[in-house]
């Protein structure tokens, strides 16, 4: 029975969770468990649902289906403040009319806390995130990274049974290299915390780097979820592929199956590629085959082509390759390389030794 | 050429927005008995005669006893109401709003006309509180516009991340909406009190002499009289209501109050 | 959610019974303008549309054309005295010439009808200061008529009318993006043909809020036209006021109100519909 199950390691969990406004489904049947202390990505572009997702773990939006277990107690039909959650809002939501301090401990009142017990903690949630000499501060006088652990530190200070921190897309107002720093340092303290964390962007880069496991979201439905390796290596549909990372993708033809892996042929040559996705298909159906620019070699050998465009970025080169047989083709190379051998217009031959490709039915 | 043409006009509208209490504070200095230009000795008798005048003082009480009372009721009355209609949805809200509206688009005499009847009717003809009622029913819209537009500035967000922080309906809009709001409270209160305290139309209708406000006590006069006691009341008035003015500009900040200023820049 | 809207009731309940008087209120305007008036009796008699009938004589049929004439003149003249004023307002950079310019165009307003009209009957009496000024300079020698007459009730009644127009066009104004007027700039436009081109059609919305508002409040107006048209000016606010006050014919009143309402209603409305294609510009 719901609200037992509290002893499983088991921070949250969807169970056919759907939200629609009026005639738009924003959410399909979510299904999802995130385990203590795991830290998971919702990724997607917008509109995907990822937002309306996680209002509706927050609480702030209401399911029209399913149920949703935090540290295993049914809250599907409990109010926001019931939930025992950490929020961080992409504008932080700082209240401006506050010092920090205040802020911090606004949780702590309104759960009833002492004076003494709340500057206690107050003081602790300040420390770890670095702002103990700013409390008296208004949100105001801080920049934008100080606001931000601010907003951290208020949602980690309520410190409940179990906590669920979300963070909806926290570093998108900040610059690139603030940004970089507060994804290592708000790392550090999830995995010091062992807070369990969903985090919501539309930023891949943030999720592959800071996630345990990632699910990326299209149109409403959760597609696929698995560590950021899997979802780039593994891809288990034609979306996950071309949303994360960069592929070319090339026409081919089924050719067989061979246990787990099977044979595709496109652009004169055969793939070997996972069979999952292709089950069912006749030989010679057809498939678009997804390649990683890394993995393909520029050289003196291989398919022929010439380099449409190339765009350097220092320590390596992002080239367009138009090619006879396949079409347009993306691959990197060094920058120096790049630079030296690869003008626009220059002939060019691609092998494809040592390719992780996928396929898919077209 | 375009510039300087557009600023002598600006220039121009400014004088004659400004002539009349120009004219009326120069007045108010006559020593004569009479207004008549160019005004001949200096003297602040007439200060003196219209800070004695009964019936002023009597007003002027009256008013700021109508004023405060009608304008505290439409700040608590309205600020629910605005909570409301702009959170919340319900039947008859729509209704509701535009009736709270209408009085901006109804003449005041007929407001008067109409509130002096049901006064009549239910036996309570011309005492204070058909005349507050009445100011409430004329501020209260007022006091909503001001009120929707702090409103819709406070950023959703911090409503939510005080519930996602375990506060309760009613600690948040204590801890957190109300806090927001102060500075729409105080420039709708302000507002109000002004707009009430210079009622005039409605009020001739709806007050008796027991209960005359100060506008209605100086339409009285200037109609038996014609001595400048009514110029250096004039005078006083508008020192008094251009030093509230600057005050509030300072403090509230005018063009946000009367939405003349967009609130993004 | 449990509580999806707390404290509903408290925060309705004291509205609705504002709303329930001046329901109330318009309501009796409504039932007396439909009962017979006893001369000499206060209390009204039955049902009567004998009021109706009655406003149709030329004496108060002229009020009525009056009245709306006036407000149309008044309201196009406050019109075109604010715009510079708001456009002043909105654009002025010095911060504290700015607030001059607000407190200056605003105070008016909340100093109530009865202060500026009086102000008035000392600028525009026959000794008062335009007179007595146009006659120390020579420009004429006998007193000007101003007091009194319709020119006077209109030069009052749009300076009781201007500040709310002003900040009716200034906010219509400010929410009108710059960069638009730069971007015309750019094209090779001239201020004023920038001005003409861009920032008018685009504050068309305020126009018409400011149009409309000025002619409900000089409908509205009862002191100016009662004080400085002295009863040589009549418009519907002091006929009202008068019937109800020295005829105690509080029907006929009544019945003239609601006459009012309707007339403004409509004016209003057919305003609206004039002004709907200049609108249309605006939204472009």
């Amino acid at each position: 029975m719901p609200g037992t199950e509290g002893v499983n390691a088991e921070a949250l969990r969807l169970d056919g969770v759907g939200k629609s406004f009026g005639a738009i489904t924003a959410l399909h049947e979510a299904w999802l468990r995130v385990a203590d202390g795991e830290f998971v990505t919702l990724l997607g572009p917008s509109g995907c649902g990822k937002t309306t997702l996680l209002n509706l773990i927050a609480g702030f939006l209401e399911a029209d289906a399913g149920e949703i277990f935090i540290g295993g107690k049914l809250v599907t039909q409990l109010p926001v403040w019931e939930r025992d959650l950490g929020m961080v809002f992409q504008s932080y939501a700082l209240f401006p009319h506050m010092d920090v301090a205040r802020n911090v401990g606004y949780g702590l009142r309104a759960r009833g806390v002492s004076k003494s017990e709340e500057a206690t903690r107050v003081a602790d949630a300040l420390a770890l995130v670095r702002l103990s000499p700013l409390a008296g501060r208004r949100p105001k006088e801080l920049s934008g990274g100080q606001q931000q652990r601010v907003a951290l530190a208020r949602a980690l200070v309520i410190r409940p049974r179990l906590l669920l921190l979300l963070l909806d897309e926290p570093f998108s107002a900040l610059d690139r290299n603030l940004r970089a720093e507060m994804q290592i340092e708000l790392k550090d303290i999830q995995r010091r915390l062992g807070v369990t964390t969903i985090f919501v962007t539309h930023d891949q880069g943030e999720a592959m780097s800071m996630s345990d496991r990632v699910a990326v979201m299209s149109e409403g439905r959760i597609l696929q979820v698995d560590t950021p390796e899997g979802i780039y290596r593994r891809p288990a549909h034609p979306f996950v592929a071309s949303f994360v990372g960069d592929a070319t993708v090339l026409s081919g033809r089924f050719r067989a199956r061979d246990g787990a892996m099977a044979a595709v042929e496109a652009a004169g040559l055969t793939f070997t590629v996972p069979a999952a996705p292709l089950d069912g298909l006749a030989e010679g159906a057809a498939v678009s085959v997804y390649l990683r620019p890394e993995h393909l070699v520029a050289g003196e050998e291989g398919l022929a082509g010439t380099v449409t465009s190339r765009a350097y970025l220092g320590d390596r080169a992002e080239l367009v390759v138009d090619s006879p047989e396949a079409g347009r083709i993306l691959l990197r190379v060094p920058g120096v390389e790049a630079l030296t051998r690869w003008p626009t217009g220059a002939p060019i031959r691609i092998s494809f030794a040592g390719v992780e490709a996928v396929a898919f039915p077209m | 050429m375009t510039a300087i043409a557009f600023r002598m006009l600006v220039a121009a509208l400014l004088g004659f927005v400004l002539l009349p209490a120009v004219v009326a504070c120069t007045a108010a200095f006559d020593s004569r008995a009479i207004i008549a230009f160019p005004p001949e000795a200096f003297s602040l008798r007439w200060f003196v005669r219209a800070l004695n005048y009964e019936d002023f003082r009597i007003g002027f009480a009256n008013s700021l006893f109508v004023a405060v009372i009608a304008s505290t009721l439409s700040v608590v009355i309205g600020s629910g109401v605005a909570y409301a209609i702009d959170r919340y949805s319900f039947r008859g809200k729509v209704l509701l709003e535009s009736l709270l509206l209408a009085p901006l688009a109804i003449p005041h005499f007929t407001i008067g006309l109409g509130a002096l009847i049901v006064a009549a009717q239910i036996g309570q003809s011309r005492g204070w509180p058909v005349v507050v009622l009445t100011h409430v029913v004329l501020v209260l819209p007022f006091v909503l516009r001001s009120l929707y537009v702090s409103l819709r500035n406070i950023d959703p967000r911090l409503e939510l991340a005080a519930l996602s922080l375990g506060a309760r309906p009613g600690r948040v809009i204590l801890t957190v909406t109300l806090p927001a709001l102060a500075p729409g409270l105080a420039g709708g209160w302000l507002f109000a009190a002004i707009l009430s305290f210079n009622e005039f139309t409605a009020s001739l209708f709806v007050t008796a002499q027991r209960t005359q406000t100060l506008p209605v006590a100086m339409y009285n006069y200037v109609r038996e009289y014609a001595d400048p006691s009514m110029a250096a009341i004039s005078a006083l008035y508008i020192l008094l209501t251009t030093l509230v003015l600057v005050i509030a500009n300072r403090f509230l900040g005018l063009g946000r109050i009367l939405g003349t200023e967009d609130a993004r820049h | 959610m449990s509580v999806k809207r707390p404290f509903l009731g408290l925060f309705v309940t004291p509205a609705v019974l504002i709303a329930a008087g001046f329901v109330l209120a318009v309501g009796a305007v409504l039932q007396y303008a439909v009962l017979a008036h006893i001369p000499g009796e206060l209390e009204p008699g039955g049902f009567s549309l004998m009021h109706f009938r009655d406003m149709l004589k030329p004496l108060y049929a002229g009020v009525f054309f009056d009245t709306v004439r006036m407000c149309l003149t008044v309201s196009v003249l406050a019109l075109l005295a604010a715009y510079p004023l708001a456009l002043a307002l909105v654009r002025v950079r010095n911060a504290y010439l700015k607030s001059a310019i607000l407190i200056i165009s605003v105070t008016p307003l909340f100093l109530g009808e009865v202060i500026r009209t009086y102000a008035w009957i000392i600028v525009l009496g026959n000794r008062g200061f335009v007179n007595a000024s146009l006659m120390a300079l020579g420009v004429i020698d006998r007193p000007m008529e101003l007091m009194f007459t319709r020119t006077g009730v209109v030069i009052a009644l749009v300076h009781v009318t201007l500040p709310v127009v002003v900040i009716m066009l200034a906010a219509a104004i400010s929410h009108i993006d710059r960069d638009l007027e730069r971007a015309a700039a750019a094209l090779g436009a001239k201020p004023l043909r920038a001005f003409l081109t861009v920032t008018l059609p685009l504050s068309m919305p305020g126009i018409v809020a400011g149009l409309t508002t000025g002619f409900a409040w000089t409908f509205s107006a009862f002191a100016t036209p009662q004080l400085i048209g002295g009863g040589r000016v009549n418009m519907l606010s002091n006929l009202v006021y008068s019937l109800g006050f020295a005829s105690f014919n509080f029907p006929f009143a009544a019945a003239l109100s609601v006459a009012g309402l309707v007339l403004t209603g409509v004016s209003l409305a057919g305003f609206r519909l004039l002004l709907r294609p200049l609108n249309r510009v605006g939204l472009r």
